[in-house]
């Protein structure tokens, strides 16, 4: 199934200069958790949006796909802003951006059949019948390796990997555009982790869907995406390709960092504290449309000089470092060694 | 070889359903030994938690019950104590720390009174000693402004917070066993990081070992001398965590391995197909649990469980597997 009319070579999703802040009263007095965010996601390529937990991912994509109010920013799908957009015209533009949710178990509802399930999509955006309804379901699941037997069961009979295979048939039955996945891996064993990726990337691969992936474990990233945005206190610090970003030469390591830095048990270091490039308090410049932003840190560099910035380091750095021959990924104790 | 610290002999575990008992843990034996973090691996539903649970008492009751076997710890079979003993050595010799601390702590209480409980109720410290020896543990674990932070309520403190003060609160009575189910599951890379460290560090100095319950290798590998990899409710594989990531011997303990997510860019992702067997399933699987998901697997697995038992080429490795075959199969490890 192809997407109705792609767009060619343009961004199927266009995020522009978008501002979220939560808590009550006038603008000034909220706290702003995106600030200012671009991304763009093109049809068939799987963008990744990085960050620890609080760096705004998921209130960005809330906020580009409209589900919480917006101080400012524009989400362009297709031609249409969807943040400009009618409410009529919102519920249109839905069936061209779907979502899947980081939790199986609570994402589909326990009462309803797979059948009713997958095919709720096609009821609210196309007029099919139910037969024929059905008929697409039943291609859908099979395609995501569930198969057709599956129709007539509940949820409850599925285990994690493939209650999100069938959330993801769920999310593609309409033919999204675009395809938002928020922490799709996370809640599911590393045994079946793989398989949902894979699926995630050959749907990006056949079909042409534009895939933004949110995640924190850059070692699920590596596998599936294309483009790497790192997010930081709400804003993009590095936008970059994958590859560019897991073999960049890294910035060189400010001492005080570098000292810290301890995850061996066995070493001598200090109690934890996690390194941060960023002093406390330092203001972190706001991104302004068409510049990049950078953190406030001495030593962060930009992609001028080939390095990366210091938040997508540390990321890379601090995911586990099993079977990681790159010394630059492991991050063992330099004191215990040297110090 | 020393005692161990904790014993499991035979453990069987069993849920009530479709009518009958049937097992979820089936004669598993298990030893920790002193000053030691055992790994127990596995998918979800492969007996690790009820085992733990069922060690700690904590097991539902009703639905899921101890059929047999025996926990001896320092001397005494846990699984045979009356509740008002067991409890005097829950909380106080024997901790536990749960994957979610949000549901972990008691939301109605400030993080402070949480981890001065166990103190006052099993070491008898005044209300104020307690405090005092809390606001330490709070200090001890990490959390930045001990004396306000214990003041405010569990929905106040972020993820990796909240786990910190569930450590505290379980380390808080000095117990010499800590068993950690998932604890960081639910956190995200960074903050995981730091949770492990903080284990690592508190194994290191005090006189503590751990039993850390995860379904993810690469959690296991950075912080555990020794593994056991469950599945199906019993343990297939155990050994030191550096052999089995050099040379895995079961074809289990090799596909967790291999699906593990790397920073290198694999080319051909790879998984295990299928899912674990449920309880109801176990009744049609005479032999081999993992033979029906088993790339390796020849007829002659479909007709016994096969015994757990040390391969024969171990130089002189403490270690055993479950499979019929572990000897000819050469099963490729991952660098750690």
């Amino acid at each position: 199934m192809t997407p109705a009319g792609g767009s060619g070579t343009g961004p199927v999703l266009d995020v522009r200069g978008l501002v979220v802040s939560y808590g009550a009263g006038p603008a000034a007095t909220r706290r702003p958790v995106v600030r200012g965010v671009d991304l763009a996601v093109r049809s068939g390529e799987v963008v990744a949006l990085v960050g620890e937990s609080g760096s705004g991912k998921s209130s960005t994509i809330r906020g580009a796909l409209g589900l919480v109010p917006v101080d400012a920013g524009e989400a362009w799908i297709g031609d249409v802003d969807l943040l400009a957009a009618s409410r009529r015209e919102r519920q249109r533009l839905r069936a061209r951006v779907q979502l899947v949710f980081q939790d199986p178990y609570s994402s589909l509802d326990p009462l309803m059949s797979v059948a009713d399930l997958v095919a709720e999509p096609l009821r609210v955006h196309t007029g099919l019948s139910r037969p024929e309804r059905i008929e697409r379901v039943a291609g859908m699941l099979e395609r995501v390796g569930i198969g057709r037997d599956a129709l007539r069961r509940l949820p409850a009979d599925f285990s994690g990997g493939q209650r999100q295979r069938i959330a993801i048939a769920r999310a593609l039955v309409v033919g999204p555009q675009v395809l938002v996945c928020d922490e799709p891996v996370s809640a599911l064993d590393v045994s079946t982790q793989n398989q949902v990726l894979a699926l995630i990337r050959s749907t990006c691969d056949r079909d042409g869907v534009g895939v933004l992936l949110v995640a924190h474990d850059l070692a699920v990233v590596r596998q599936v995406a294309d483009r790497v945005a790192v997010m930081y206190r709400g804003e993009i610090v590095e936008e970059r390709s994958c590859d560019e970003l897991f073999d960049a030469p890294p910035p060189p390591l400010h001492p005080r960092a570098a000292r810290r830095r301890a995850p061996d048990r066995r070493s001598p270091c200090p109690p934890s504290v996690r390194p941060r490039c960023w002093s406390p308090g330092s203001a972190i410049p706001s991104a302004r449309a068409g510049t990049t932003a950078t953190c406030g840190c001495p030593t962060s560099t930009t992609a001028r000089s080939g390095a990366s910035t210091r938040a997508s380091v540390e990321l890379v750095r601090w995911t586990l470092p099993v079977a990681v021959s790159d010394e630059r990924s492991r991050p063992r104790c330099r004191c215990r060694c040297k110090h | 070889m020393p005692e161990p610290l904790l014993e499991v002999r035979d453990l069987t575990v069993e849920v009530r359903a479709g009518g009958a008992w049937r097992p979820v843990v089936e004669d598993l034996s298990l030893d920790i030994h002193r000053h030691e973090i055992l790994g127990l691996v596995g998918e979800s539903g492969s007996g690790k938690s009820v085992t733990a649970l069922a060690v700690m008492g904590l097991l539902p009751e009703g639905r899921v019950r101890v059929a047999r076997g025996e926990a001896r710890f320092a001397g005494r079979d846990l699984l045979a104590l009356p509740a008002r003993r067991l409890n005097a050595v829950r909380g106080a010799e024997i901790a536990m720390v749960f994957q979610d601390p949000l549901t972990s702590l008691n939301p109605l209480l400030r993080v402070g009174s949480q981890v001065a409980e166990p103190l006052r109720r099993h070491r008898g410290l005044s209300r104020r000693a307690a405090a005092a020896e809390a606001t330490r543990w709070l200090e001890r674990v990490g959390l930045p402004e001990p004396e306000r932070l214990g003041r405010c309520y569990p929905f106040e403190l972020s993820g990796g917070m909240r786990q910190r003060v569930a450590i505290a609160t379980a380390l808080a009575c000095g117990p010499q066993l800590l068993l950690a189910d998932e604890p960081t599951t639910a956190l995200d890379v960074t903050v995981q990081s730091e949770i492990l460290r903080l284990l690592g560090e508190l194994q290191a100095e005090g006189d503590l070992s751990i039993v850390f319950v995860s379904h993810d290798l690469a959690v296991v590998a950075e912080l555990c001398d020794r593994v056991a990899v469950m599945y199906a409710g019993q343990v297939v594989e155990q050994a030191p965590a550096d052999d089995l990531f050099a040379r895995p011997r079961s074809p289990y303990a090799e596909g967790l391995l291999r699906a593990m997510p790397r920073l290198v860019k694999t080319p051909d992702s790879y998984w295990i197909e299928g899912r674990p067997p449920t309880a109801v399933d176990l009744a049609r699987l005479p032999g081999c649990r993992f033979a029906p998901r088993c790339d390796h697997a020849v007829p002659a697995c479909a007709e016994a469980v096969p015994p757990l038992v040390a391969p024969a080429d171990r130089d002189g490795v403490d270690r055993a597997v479950r499979c019929i075959r572990a000897d000819e199969l050469r099963l490729e490890g991952v660098d750690r």
